[in-house]
């Protein structure tokens, strides 16, 4: 399964956090800096598995559960905020 | 003061043409005590006449049945009360004025904030109800800080110059305070709410502080700075920290009202006063305490 981000969705930068609005709703989202990141990966289509590859790069002394455990809470809140979507 | 009785509208100015509420004569008293200074326009300035010689809509409805008063407007959500809340009702009855305000211009957002000149500009200290907003900045007003709000600020998010910061607009609606007082507030204080009440519940006073300690309607300054008060019980000394952005834009979107503007101009905006201003948090057991704070760092600011 892979995601990716929605594209009816409205970026404001401010220092190094972002805050999303979704265009159909108006629902308005702070993303910490991981959710951010993960925001940013699915600008292409990505799985899991591939997310938890990119991120273990990136972060080589956070063992791999706890990326695997972030990655996952963070997933569900992008899903749950329809801020991604499955693509396929 | 005269009303247009035949139409059964108060007309009040609005920052384009005249705002028109119906059904609200029977909370009038309460009313201009609350907004004592806002102008009251003849009736005909308020819509423009239809063709077809029928009343255009009020912006405010106000309506009194089954033992309820109701307040409807397209700029804010139907409030109910039971009839004999007048006071509250006269209160929210603010509220939605101030709404259909903003909602005639696209530079004008309303804030939930008080606001004190210090120096040279405004600073506005936010925070939920229960906070302490509408106690420390009646503290600052009458340790002789010019007193702009002490709950809700009209803000021009675009006066001129692109860099410019934000600029205040006072619609001189009267503090409220809490009853009893702090059981350390001194002298002054108690002696500046005494000389200033002008109505008094048990729980809750209303005052009127005069030209020299308040601005009077329309009154405008550019904001200079933003605090989020974090009352403390046990907390010794008052502490003001700079706050990050994204955490002041987060307590923004909670206080800033522009439903004109949609979600995404209502972050614009929030995003613009966090980056624009001066942000501090203030973390204070004591409201006089707190106010001594506050003015030793933005005289020292306005000095530097």
């Amino acid at each position: 399964m892979r995601y990716r981000q929605r594209p009816d969705i409205n970026e404001t930068p401010v220092e190094d956090d972002l805050f999303l609005v979704a265009g159909d709703s108006g629902d308005m989202f702070h993303l910490d800096q991981l959710a951010m990141s993960i925001w940013r990966a699915l600008a292409e289509p990505a799985s899991e598995a591939e997310l938890l590859v990119l991120f273990g790069a990136a972060f080589p002394e956070t063992p791999a559960d706890t990326i695997r455990r972030d990655l996952n809470g963070a997933l569900a809140i992008l899903l749950r905020g329809d801020l991604i979507e499955v693509c396929d | 003061m005269a009303f247009h009785a035949k139409s059964e509208r108060i007309v009040l100015a609005g920052p384009q043409r005249g705002i028109s509420i119906e059904g609200a004569q029977a909370l009038a008293p309460f009313l201009f005590e609350l907004i004592p200074q806002w102008p009251v326009l003849p009736p005909m300035v308020s819509n423009a006449q239809p063709a077809d010689n029928s009343v255009a809509p009020a912006d405010i409805v106000v309506q009194a049945e089954d033992g309820h008063w109701r307040i409807s407007s397209d700029h804010m959500a139907l409030s109910d009360y039971s009839l004999d809340a007048g006071y509250m009702v006269a209160n929210t009855l603010v509220g939605a004025l101030i709404a259909a305000y903003v909602a005639q211009d696209d530079s004008l957002v309303s804030i939930h904030a008080a606001a004190v000149r210090i120096g040279d500009g405004l600073v506005l200290l936010l925070g939920d109800n229960g906070a302490g907003k509408s106690t420390i900045a009646t503290v600052l007003a009458s340790r002789g800080q010019r007193f702009f709000a002490d709950d809700r600020l009209i803000l021009n998010m675009a006066p001129s110059g692109h860099s410019a910061a934000p600029v205040g607009i006072s619609l001189a609606v009267a503090p409220k305070l809490r009853l009893p007082l702090p059981s350390n507030a001194d002298t002054v204080y108690r002696d500046f709410v005494a000389e200033h009440s002008v109505m008094t519940w048990p729980e809750m006073a209303v005052l009127r502080p005069g030209p020299e300690q308040a601005a009077g309607f329309g009154e405008a300054l550019p904001l200079r700075g933003l605090i989020h008060l974090r009352r403390r019980p046990k907390a010794g000394k008052p502490v003001l920290t700079a706050m990050r952005q994204p955490a002041m834009v987060r307590i923004l979107l909670e206080q800033l009202f522009a439903p004109h503007l949609g979600q995404q101009g209502e972050l614009s905006a929030c995003v613009g006063l966090a980056q624009k201003v001066d942000i501090w948090q203030l973390g204070y057991a004591s409201a006089f305490e707190a106010a001594e704070t506050v003015i030793s760092h933005f005289n020292r600011g306005a000095s530097a």
